[in-house]
Parts: C-alpha cells; sequence; structure tokens
C-alpha cells in the first residue's frame, strides 16, 4: 500500500512537470514559429499582415496557385494542404473573431466535389486547429463533435500540440525552408519527377500497369472515359460552414467571394452540372468565380508544363492563373 | 472495442478493480462475461462461434478423456479438427477458394459477403491444440466447462494471442489465488504502456508513410521504397508486439502469466533464429502441431526440407486468404531450409562478432524482401515495388512527403531503442524502483500524448 501512494505520487508528480515542461516550451515555439503549416503561417499573418486587403484561404490547390505577388501586395495566401471546408471555417472564425484581423476581401478556395460532400475522414481535419481548442469555442464544439473522446483527451493541455511537434520545433527554431515566401505563397517549382510527367510518360510508354484503384480512377478520369456525369449541390453540411463565414464577414463587412480552380485534362463541367451550386451563392448573395474549365477555355492552362499533377499547378502556372485572377477580382 | 481506446481503459481499469474485489472463487465468471462482453462489443453475433468452438472442443476433451485406446479418441479428435478448420475455411478461405478454381477453370462465382470474425485464427488454433493435446495425452482435459470456455475467450489474447497452450493457461485459472501484486501491476503496467506506445505512436506513425509510399509506388525508385520497406518492418513489428505487450501486460496485472510472443527479432543472425523470436507462440504451434506431424526432421534431410517448406506455406496462408501471404510463407519456407541443407545456423554462431552482424543484416534484409510481398495487396504490386527498389539510375533519391512525420518517426524510433532496454531491464529483472518507474510511465504517457496518432486505428493482425 505504502509503496503503491509512493508510485503514484511520484507517477503524478513527474508527469505534471514534464507535461507543463513541453507544454511551455511549444507553446514558445509555437509562438515564435513564422512559417509552416503548424501555426506558423498564421502567426506571420497576424503578426505581420493584421491589414491584409485580400486574404485567400484553401488547401494545396489555393497555396500553389495563388501568388499573391502578382494580385497586389498586400495580399495573403493562407493555405493549409490538404484541409477541407471545415478547417477553413475555424481557421476564419479564430482569425475573424479572436484575433480580430483587418481584412477587406476573403476568397476561400472551393472544389465542387467537396462542395458536395465532405468525406467523413475529412470531417477531423478541425483538429489540426487544436492549438485553439481552449481560445475558440466554435473551434473546441467542432472537434469535440468529431474527435471520439475529444474532452478527455483535451484533459491533459499538451494534446493540443499532438502530431505537430516536431515541426512546431523545427519552425520555432526558424529552420526556414527553401520555398516559404513572407506573404504564406509555397512555389511549386517545376521538376522532372512531377507526377504528372511520369503519369503521363507511363501511360504513353505503358511501361508499368498501373494496379491501384485510385490510379485507375484518375487513369479514367484523364482519358473521359466513364466518367458520368454528375449534378454538383451544396451539402447541408457545408452549408453550414458557408453560412458561418458569411456571417462573420458581414459582421466584420468583409468581401466574401468563393471561387474554384482548374484541373489539367479533366472532364468539362458544364453548366447543368453545376446550376444548383451557382444558384446557391446567387441565393446567399456570395461572390463566385468558377474556374473549374480554364484547362478546356483557355489555351495556356493545357500546357503540360504549367502543372505539376492533374491537381495543381506548379509555380508557372501560378503566375498565370494569379494574373488572371487579378483581373477579375479587379472588377470587384 | 480495441486495446488502442480509451474505452479499454476505462473498461481494463473497471474490470481490474471489480475482479479483486470479487471472491477468488467467482472471478471465473467475471473474466468470461467480461471476455464474451469484450468480444461482443466488436460484432455480437459472432461470440455464438466462440461458443459452438468452446462448447464442441469441451465435448470432444471430456469424451477423449473417457476412452483409454487411441483409435477410440480418434474421432473426437476428428470432430474438434474439423470444426474448428471448418470454421475457419468458411470465415476465411472460402471466397479465396473459389476464385482460385476460377482462375484455372472456367467456372465463374459470385464472392459470398462473408465478414472474417476477429481473432477467429487464434482461438480456433488455441483450442485445436487443445484437443490434439488432449488427444495424446498430454494434458486432462478441463471438466469444468466454465473455466474451458474462459481459456477460450480469456480477453487479453482472444483476439490476436499470443496463442496459448492449455497446459499452460489452464492451470492459472483453476488456481483462484490471484491476489493483487503491486510488483505485477508496475511490470504490467509498463508493458501496457509500452505497447500503447509501439502502437499509437511507432506502428501508427510509420504506417502513414509506409501507406503514401506503397500507395503511390510507381513514383517513387530506389531509396524511397527501400526505405518504406525498412519502416514497415518496424511497424509490423511494433504494431504486433504492441498488441502482445498490452495483452502480456494486461493479464500480467490480474496475476496470469502468458507467454513472450517476440524476443527482439530483428537482432536475430538468421532466418532460423529469427522464427524462434518473431511472433513464438504460433511459429511453436506450427513447429508442435505441423511441423512434427509431418514428420519434422525424423525422415532424412530431403523430408525436413520439405516439412519446412510446408510448414513455412501454411504458416503464411494463416496469415490470409491471398497469395501474397503463400509466397511470403513460402519464402520464409526456402530460406529455412536453405540454412538447414548448409547448417548455417549454427555455424554462424560460432562465427566472429563482425561475421555476426553481418550475417544479422542480412537476415534482415531477406526478411525485409519477404515483408514486400506480405505488405502488397497483389502479386503484380510486390513486383512492381521490388523493381522500383532495384532501380539503380535514380537509386539515391530520397523523397520525403511529410518532413514532419518523418522526423517524428526518426524521434520516436531513437526514443524506442532507447526504452526498450530500460523496459526490458525492468521487466526481465523486475528491478522495481518507484522514482525510476513512475518517470518511465510519465514519459510515455507524455510521447503517446504528444506523438500518438488519434484515429483509433485496428492492429494489423486482428484480420487475421
Amino acid at each position: 500500500m505504502k509503496k503503491g501512494i509512493k508510485y503514484l505520487l511520484l507517477l503524478v508528480a513527474s508527469f505534471f512537470i514534464l507535461e507543463r515542461t513541453s507544454f511551455l516550451i511549444l507553446d514558445l515555439l509555437h509562438q515564435k514559429s513564422m512559417y509552416g503549416e503548424s501555426g506558423g503561417k498564421i502567426n506571420n499573418l497576424v503578426k505581420n499582415h493584421n491589414k491584409t486587403e485580400i486574404l485567400f484561404v484553401g488547401d494545396s490547390r489555393n497555396a500553389f496557385h495563388v501568388n499573391p505577388k502578382y494580385i497586389n501586395n498586400k495580399c495573403y495566401n493562407l493555405s493549409h494542404n490538404g484541409m477541407s471546408i471545415v478547417f477553413q471555417t475555424g481557421l476564419i472564425d479564430q482569425l475573424l473573431t479572436n484575433e480580430q484581423l483587418e481584412i477587406d476581401t476573403l476568397c476561400l478556395h472551393v472544389t465542387f466535389k467537396e462542395l458536395n460532400q465532405i468525406p467523413k475522414s475529412q470531417k477531423l481535419d478541425i483538429q489540426f486547429l487544436k492549438y485553439y481548442y481552449n481560445s475558440n469555442e466554435w473551434i473546441k464544439s467542432e472537434i469535440n463533435k468529431y474527435l471520439p473522446k475529444g474532452k478527455i483527451k483535451f484533459f491533459f493541455p499538451s494534446f493540443c500540440w499532438n502530431g505537430n511537434v516536431m515541426s512546431i520545433i523545427s519552425n520555432g527554431l526558424k529552420f526556414k525552408r527553401q520555398n516559404d515566401s513572407n506573404n504564406g505563397y509555397s512555389p511549386k517549382l517545376p521538376t522532372i519527377n512531377d507526377s504528372i510527367n511520369v503519369i503521363y510518360q507511363q501511360n504513353q510508354l505503358n511501361i508499368i500497369t498501373i494496379d491501384s484503384s485510385k490510379n485507375k480512377l484518375l487513369e479514367n478520369q484523364m482519358t473521359n472515359q466513364n466518367f458520368k456525369k454528375y449534378i454538383y449541390s451544396v451539402s447541408q453540411l457545408n452549408q453550414i460552414y458557408i453560412s458561418h463565414i458569411d456571417s462573420l464577414c458581414k459582421k466584420n463587412k468583409i468581401v466574401f467571394i468563393c471561387y474554384t480552380s482548374p484541373k489539367y485534362n479533366r472532364p468539362y463541367i458544364s453548366d447543368s452540372s453545376k446550376f444548383k451550386v451557382i444558384n446557391y451563392f446567387k441565393f446567399k448573395n456570395i461572390l463566385f468565380l468558377d474556374y473549374s474549365n480554364l484547362y478546356h477555355q483557355n489555351s495556356d492552362f493545357r500546357n503540360i508544363n504549367i502543372w505539376n499533377d492533374v491537381y495543381h499547378m506548379n509555380d508557372s502556372g501560378a503566375t498565370i492563373f494569379s494574373k488572371n485572377l487579378r483581373k477579375e477580382l479587379n472588377n470587384y | 472495442m480495441i486495446f488502442n481506446s480509451i474505452d479499454y481503459i476505462v473498461f481494463f481499469s473497471l474490470f481490474s478493480l471489480v475482479f479483486f474485489l470479487l471472491k477468488p472463487k467467482f472471478r471465473w465468471i467475471l473474466l468470461l462475461t467480461s471476455s464474451y462482453f469484450f468480444y461482443m462489443c466488436w460484432k455480437w453475433e459472432f461470440i455464438f462461434l466462440i461458443i459452438f468452438s468452446t462448447v464442441v472442443d469441451y465435448f470432444c476433451g471430456i469424451k477423449m478423456s473417457q476412452k483409454s485406446i487411441q483409435k477410440q479418441k480418434r474421432p473426437y479428435l476428428l470432430i474438434s479438427l474439423f470444426s474448428n478448420l471448418g470454421l475457419l475455411f468458411f470465415f476465411k478461405y472460402f471466397n479465396f477458394f473459389l476464385d482460385s478454381v476460377s482462375l484455372v477453370s472456367d467456372i465463374t462465382y459470385e464472392p459470398l459477403n462473408i465478414i472474417l470474425p476477429m481473432g477467429i485464427s487464434f482461438y480456433t488454433f488455441q483450442t485445436m491444440a487443445y484437443s490434439i493435446d488432449a488427444y495424446k495425452g498430454k494434458i486432462q482435459p478441463e471438466t469444468h466447462i466454465g473455466k474451458f470456455a474462459l481459456y477460450v475467450s480469456f480477453f487479453p489474447q482472444l483476439v490476436a494471442g499470443p496463442i496459448e497452450r492449455a497446459n499452460k493457461l489452464l492451470p492459472q485459472f483453476q488456481l483462484n489465488n490471484n491476489s493483487f501484486k503491486f510488483d505485477n501491476f508496475i511490470i504490467g503496467s509498463t508493458q501496457i504502456l509500452f505497447g500503447l506506445y509501439k502502437k499509437v505512436v511507432l506502428a501508427d506513425l510509420i504506417a502513414i508513410y509506409v501507406e503514401s509510399i506503397y500507395g503511390n509506388y510507381e513514383l517513387y525508385n530506389g531509396v524511397t521504397p527501400l526505405f518504406a520497406t525498412y519502416l514497415f518492418a518496424i511497424q509490423i513489428y511494433c504494431d504486433f508486439s504492441g498488441y502482445s505487450d498490452i495483452a502480456i501486460g494486461s493479464a500480467r496485472i490480474l496475476g496470469y502469466n502468458l507467454m513472450e510472443n517476440f524476443r527482439t527479432p530483428y537482432f536475430s543472425k538468421s532466418i532460423t533464429e529469427f522464427w524462434r523470436r518473431w511472433h513464438i507462440s504460433l511459429s511453436s504451434w506450427l513447429r508442435d502441431y505441423l511441423y512434427i506431424n509431418l514428420g519434422g526432421n525424423r525422415k532424412g534431410n530431403i523430408f525436413t526440407y520439405r516439412n519446412l517448406i510446408i510448414t513455412m506455406l501454411l504458416g503464411g496462408l494463416w496469415h490470409g486468404a491471398s497469395w501474397n501471404f503463400i509466397i511470403w510463407g513460402g519464402l520464409h519456407g526456402l530460406f529455412l531450409a536453405l540454412e538447414r541443407i548448409f547448417n548455417y545456423s549454427s555455424k554462424i554462431a560460432k562465427k566472429p562478432i563482425i561475421l555476426r552482424f553481418i550475417s544479422g543484416l542480412g537476415s534482415f534484409h531477406l526478411v525485409c524482401f519477404a515483408w514486400v510481398f506480405f505488405r502488397s495487396e497483389t502479386l503484380a504490386k510486390s513486383i512492381g515495388i521490388l523493381t522500383r527498389i532495384v532501380d539503380f539510375q535514380n537509386f539515391f533519391n530520397l523523397k520525403i512527403k511529410d518532413i514532419n512525420i518523418f522526423t517524428s518517426i526518426i524521434f520516436n524510433i531513437l526514443v524506442f531503442l532507447t526504452l526498450e532496454r530500460v523496459v526490458k531491464k525492468l521487466i526481465v529483472k523486475k528491478k522495481i524502483n518507484a522514482l525510476e518507474t513512475s518517470f518511465i510511465h510519465a514519459v510515455l504517457i507524455l510521447l503517446i500524448i504528444l506523438f500518438g496518432v488519434n484515429e483509433g486505428s485496428q492492429f494489423i493482425y486482428f484480420q487475421f
């Protein structure tokens, strides 16, 4: 019994010391971090770009397609690779509610597919904002909704750094990556190993049979075969997220724009396929800029050399796309 | 309910509390009902398969104990073997069998929608071992059906082993004298925490990396898929030995001793030694109930090699209904037979340390070569990955997709290698120092909080 109590007291004491110390060190490093997607980009925006004219928010396609330099010098690209609209909504809520960020226009990158339905696994993307769990009520409620036993896990404050430790350390210690810029844009520089080249080379030369179902799907879609015509809409859950962003923007007198970007050699999305989405944005009085068919409409985007893979353009593509976007944005 | 979930921590804490508060003679009832509850949390319907297997083997065991001549015992042994293997065949191999038949004939078929019951390969092998031992007169069949049912369904080792022998586990249920022991608690909880660390930090982190490479292997060459294969070797070790650690640790806290399932297998100097240190409960099962019954090494060299290859082929098939698992087993059988031909395993043990080191490195690479077949879903994919690895033109082109995950993996492998020594010392030598132990536990909990993957993924061996 005596041994047990001694063990228990020592466990609690040593855990408390270790947990507090690691929490404080990581918190300090996180605050110092100005690069990367583990909060660094957000810190950079909040601390160095508090008065931003246009803020671009979205996933990797926003990250690689929009170079703020070509739009105006008061723009910031706040993208987080692979993050769904759940994450983006939480991020915007944090920026506008807690950080009191002053912006004129908010551009959110969306896709028809994602608007139609968010995959179940992507709802958990909100947990990548877990360092705001205790400071942001919206993020907290969403995490509790989707993260199993979230409330129990957050009993330990260090859990808010879960999964980000190494990036917080490297970013906090200012290990700046080659491609990091001050306006949030991370260019994808073209290389011969870009998957667009690899995939096309393999298809043309027929060297390897691509046997994974994912790539079979990709192959089919690239050759426009077996691709069913689909009528896209905005799912109920997405309507909630978009309405939340819209109300935050209205409250802060921010122009809210949603936009899509092109893909390489993917089927043309006809007006009849997307009319429900367009009508939704019309109804909500949200500006919707649709570039999903740019590949078919503008020959510049059919040049394989501006693409990194089917979904992402490289730096050259970003330059062309950003200039196009600037022209359009100048109209509003 | 899986071991790497908060549900299990809550379940096990409450269960342990009630277990030690209960009078010893009633504990088996609590253990049995909790074991059934544990299994039914997954899919309640499949508990009837365990009950079926239990009743058949209990009945056969009792009947065999009433007969004195082997010939009279044989029908009951056959009933036990047919019913267990029948269950296994239907749920695990039926579609694979039809698929294989359709490959060599014109027969077309519609695959049945069969769900593989969790742990079926483990509990059927455990009950078959019981029946064979009863037939051979190695054990006295259990007369208490409740305790026999507990032997079949003991929750710490029900779904992924270790595959326990009746002569080791059943007597522990009969003793009924487990009292709470602080040393058992410390050793058990250390094993549980270390197992959790191996699973939710190392195995699950590495799984993300390996999947990113194996899932798109067409895009990578040379060192990238090679490194992913090394990491898969670590992943499967941490995943499975992590499960075993949690199972053994949970049982230890309750006062039961389960067999050791892994003994740092990647430090083996030969494949023969590897199989003495990897999944020990299965490899010893295959040796005792398959290899020896096929004739072992008693019928000359050629038959020994044949028996080794057959045993490992079936061992591969045990892992899953796929040709890739059969090839994986066949490769190991081949390696074992080759080592046997040259008496390699005993020769290398006497060689200088540098040669033993080189031999260990070679064995590790052979194991990794076989893991490629184990990890890939199809033979075409395995060959594709191996072809990509030996692309020497672009060999040194290591591509790291997510630097955060990559550095977390490297950091945790280093931590793991350090911690494993400390934990082993504590478990094996039973040196309990309250300060040291509480510090190790605190470090493990913190590492799980900081690096653990949250999705509550399944253990790889649950599918077998």
